[in-house]
């Protein structure tokens, strides 16, 4: 198995056979990325095709001061963000004044990510990204609100909004699977 | 709720998605791949564009040179034709104008007198003057040089060219010594400058004198000779009974002395010849040489042509016209890249023309979309369709009876390689040949088919090569026309490196006639040669 700088260094020369082999290692990671992001396959295998090109345009600027991976995601997640930019400029975020939290916590543990993945997709746009930027890349409101160019309030009102959505959404689960006692996936 | 329990939703959901994959469908990584592909096409297309651009920049840039160096060189030629009639012209006039007031001083002594007294207005006067009385006189040359005016210097031109009159100089000192006894006492040199009769045409026989002494000496001396003789006239008092009467007569320079302009001339020739000496000493150390060198470019195909319906080859009836000429027009009109290898010899023919030969490896590869594929009965083999399958395979439908067949597709790429080996002979003229060199290059190249190789972009196809021969659509033997310049520069006593931007104009097209395609690709090509000099 090549290591990560071998990787890198042929990827640095143009070599197919090691852009391949990168590709290979992190797409499907990247795939998971693209996924949260977007409402369907095609829009999550368009931000790959396009990260990933990005990737190999910029893999020579890399300083390798922290993992490939870290700095592969984050192409990833700026190319989905300039992919729902558009889509945000169509429906802009607005502050969400009306937001109850709920009391309790859900708990997700057992959950398959591929429920929790299809219930983040089924959030409106703003509020999947915000949460996906909030709870799933660690980044702050502030960092929120100067890369989506909106307020620190709108970032957390949508944020708000996402998790009492997701919580509704688990809740409602939750029920189903007690009601039917079908086995946790 | 606390901070705790609130980042423990977030944090379940991060780790959920931590190790989270899912498989991409493949055609992400073939779009990923062609559009790199795309990149690096653009790229190379960007390459040729400034290959292209910068051959047809020094192929500009020396055509300029050698008009500007043609145009100079006219100029220069038709600036020192004008400069010698204008100083033989002005020898002629002065020459009569010298003999006709030089005759002044054999006249009466009337005569005499209104020389002296015209010495002190301008010449032309003196001439306008002189010129009735000297129209009626027909004296000899060799007395005219006892009337010399100081003004009239190239006379002495005129003398030098006549053997008897420089001696005759001497027989005027010597005359003049004879009606001037007294004066023998002198220094030769004071005895040439005051060697003169008692009136003012003595002292011009004098000045006239000193010149001709001076022009028996080295030639090479003989300008500064001159200047000290006019100085030490205008400097040395002259004795009262010398000097002459009308004292605010200025003794100018010549402003033409024919002996300085030869010798300047001569001078510039000889500065000339050296320089050209040199230049043949350091030109034929660079006699033979041979030189190894790389050249990459891009080919467009200027004049391609289809038939349709192209000529049917061998017994097989054509069946596919329209897809196979498809296929054919985009594979003969495609453009590409270039690259050629090789070694060569050059020699020099004369100071200026050289010639130059070699053997040559060259590539052209270029890229077209396919719709059709050729299938065996079996579907076993699938090739992709090209030229070389042109009129030999019939459509999917009609081929019950043919072991091949042509069948639709979705488009697919194919990469067509064409190889040569390559004799060009070339003539080139050296515009500069110094450390820093430009030449011309014009001529004519044998191309030798080798192989031509179809590669499929699509993996389930398979890859096919064609030979040159009977059965091969391409001419084994082309021509093509060649021109370039070549900049070059020395490097020590047997190097050169050479950079030699070209065209490579195919005469005949690469495609036999009977296949029904035509395609000219010319070729433009940026090279990079290493030259080795014998000496």
């Amino acid at each position: 198995m090549l290591s990560e700088k071998e990787l890198i260094d042929g990827c640095c020369k143009g070599s197919r056979a090691f852009q391949k082999a990168l590709y290979e290692r992190y797409c499907r990671k990247m795939m998971a990325v693209g996924l949260r992001y977007s409402k369907t396959t095609g829009e999550a295998e368009d931000i790959v095709q396009e990260g990933f090109i990005k990737v190999f345009q910029a893999i020579k600027e890399f300083r390798q001061e922290s993992k490939l991976e870290t700095w592969i995601t984050r192409i990833m997640v700026n190319t989905a963000l300039n992919a729902q930019r558009k889509k945000l400029y169509l429906y802009p975020m607005v502050d969400v004044n009306d937001v109850i939290l709920p009391d309790q916590e859900m708990s997700i543990s057992g959950m398959h990510f591929a429920q929790l993945l299809e219930m983040i997709q089924a959030l409106p746009q703003g509020c999947q990204i915000v949460f996906n930027l909030f709870a799933i890349e660690g980044y702050s409101h502030k960092e929120i609100a100067e890369t989506l160019g909106i307020s620190e309030g709108t970032s957390k009102s949508q944020f708000a909004r996402a998790k009492t959505l997701l919580q509704a959404r688990l809740l409602k689960e939750s029920t189903y699977y007690d009601r039917y006692g079908e086995a946790k996936i | 709720m606390t901070d705790m329990e609130k980042r423990r939703f977030e944090d379940s959901f991060k780790d959920a998605f931590n190790e989270a994959e899912v498989g991409p469908s493949d055609n992400v990584w073939t779009n990923i791949e062609l559009e790199l592909e795309k990149e690096a096409g653009d790229k190379i297309r960007r390459k040729l564009f400034f290959y292209k651009m910068l051959a047809a920049a020094s192929i500009t840039f020396a055509l300029l040179v050698t008009s500007v160096g043609i145009f100079v060189n006219k100029k220069s030629e038709l600036a020192l034709q004008e400069m010698t009639s204008r100083v033989s012209e002005q020898s002629e006039n002065k020459t009569n104008s010298s003999e006709e007031i030089l005759s002044a001083p054999i006249e009466t002594p009337s005569a005499n007198r209104q020389h002296e007294h015209t010495a002190g207005t301008s010449k032309s006067e003196t001439k306008q003057a002189l010129k009735p009385r000297l129209s009626e006189r027909n004296q000899p040359p060799a007395l005219a040089i006892e009337g010399a005016n100081h003004k009239e210097v190239p006379k002495t031109a005129v003398i030098i060219d006549s053997p008897g009159l420089i001696n005759g100089s001497q027989a005027v000192a010597q005359n003049s010594n004879q009606r001037n006894d007294q004066i023998n006492s002198i220094t030769p040199e004071v005895t040439a400058d005051f060697a003169a009769p008692s009136n003012s045409t003595a002292n011009h026989t004098v000045r006239s004198s000193a010149i001709l002494i001076t022009g028996n000496s080295s030639t090479d001396n003989l300008l500064n000779e001159s200047a000290l003789a006019t100085l030490k006239y205008k400097d040395r008092q002259l004795p009262h009974l010398y000097s002459p009467k009308t004292p605010s007569i200025a003794f100018k320079k010549p402003e033409a002395d024919p002996v300085a302009v030869m010798m300047a001339r001569l001078a510039l020739e000889e500065s000339v010849l050296a320089m050209e000496d040199k230049k043949d000493k350091d030109s034929k150390s660079e006699k033979i040489w041979t030189s190894v060198g790389f050249a990459a470019g891009g080919f467009n195909s200027i004049n391609h042509s289809v038939a349709s319906p192209p000529p049917a080859a061998n017994s097989l009836v054509y069946y596919a016209p329209s897809a196979a000429t498809s296929a054919a027009d985009k594979q003969s009109k495609a453009s590409g890249v270039a690259y050629s290898m090789g070694l060569s010899f050059g020699t020099k023919l004369s100071k200026r023309w050289i010639l130059q030969s070699g053997i040559n490896y060259l590539t052209q590869s270029s890229d077209y979309v396919a719709t059709n594929v050729v299938a065996d009965n079996n579907y076993s083999t699938l090739k992709a369709e090209s030229i070389n399958s042109l009129g030999k395979i019939p459509l999917l439908a009609d081929a019950s009876s043919s072991d091949q067949k042509l069948a639709p597709t979705v488009p697919y790429s194919v990469n067509n390689n064409v190889k040569f080996f390559s004799v060009p002979v070339q003539a080139g003229y050296l515009i500069v040949n110094r450390k820093f060199g430009v030449q011309l290059n014009a001529g004519l190249s044998s191309d030798f088919f080798l192989q031509n190789t179809i590669t499929p972009q699509s993996g389930s196809l398979d890859k096919t090569t064609q030979g040159s021969g009977d059965n091969s659509p391409y001419r084994s033997l082309n021509f093509s026309g060649l021109m370039g310049t070549e900049f070059t520069y020395r490097l020590g006593q047997r190097y050169r490196i050479a950079l030699n931007p070209g065209v490579r104009y195919p005469l005949n097209s690469v495609y036999k006639s009977d296949v029904g395609v035509q395609s000219t690709p010319v070729t433009f090509d940026v090279g990079l040669r290493f030259r080795y000099i014998f000496q």
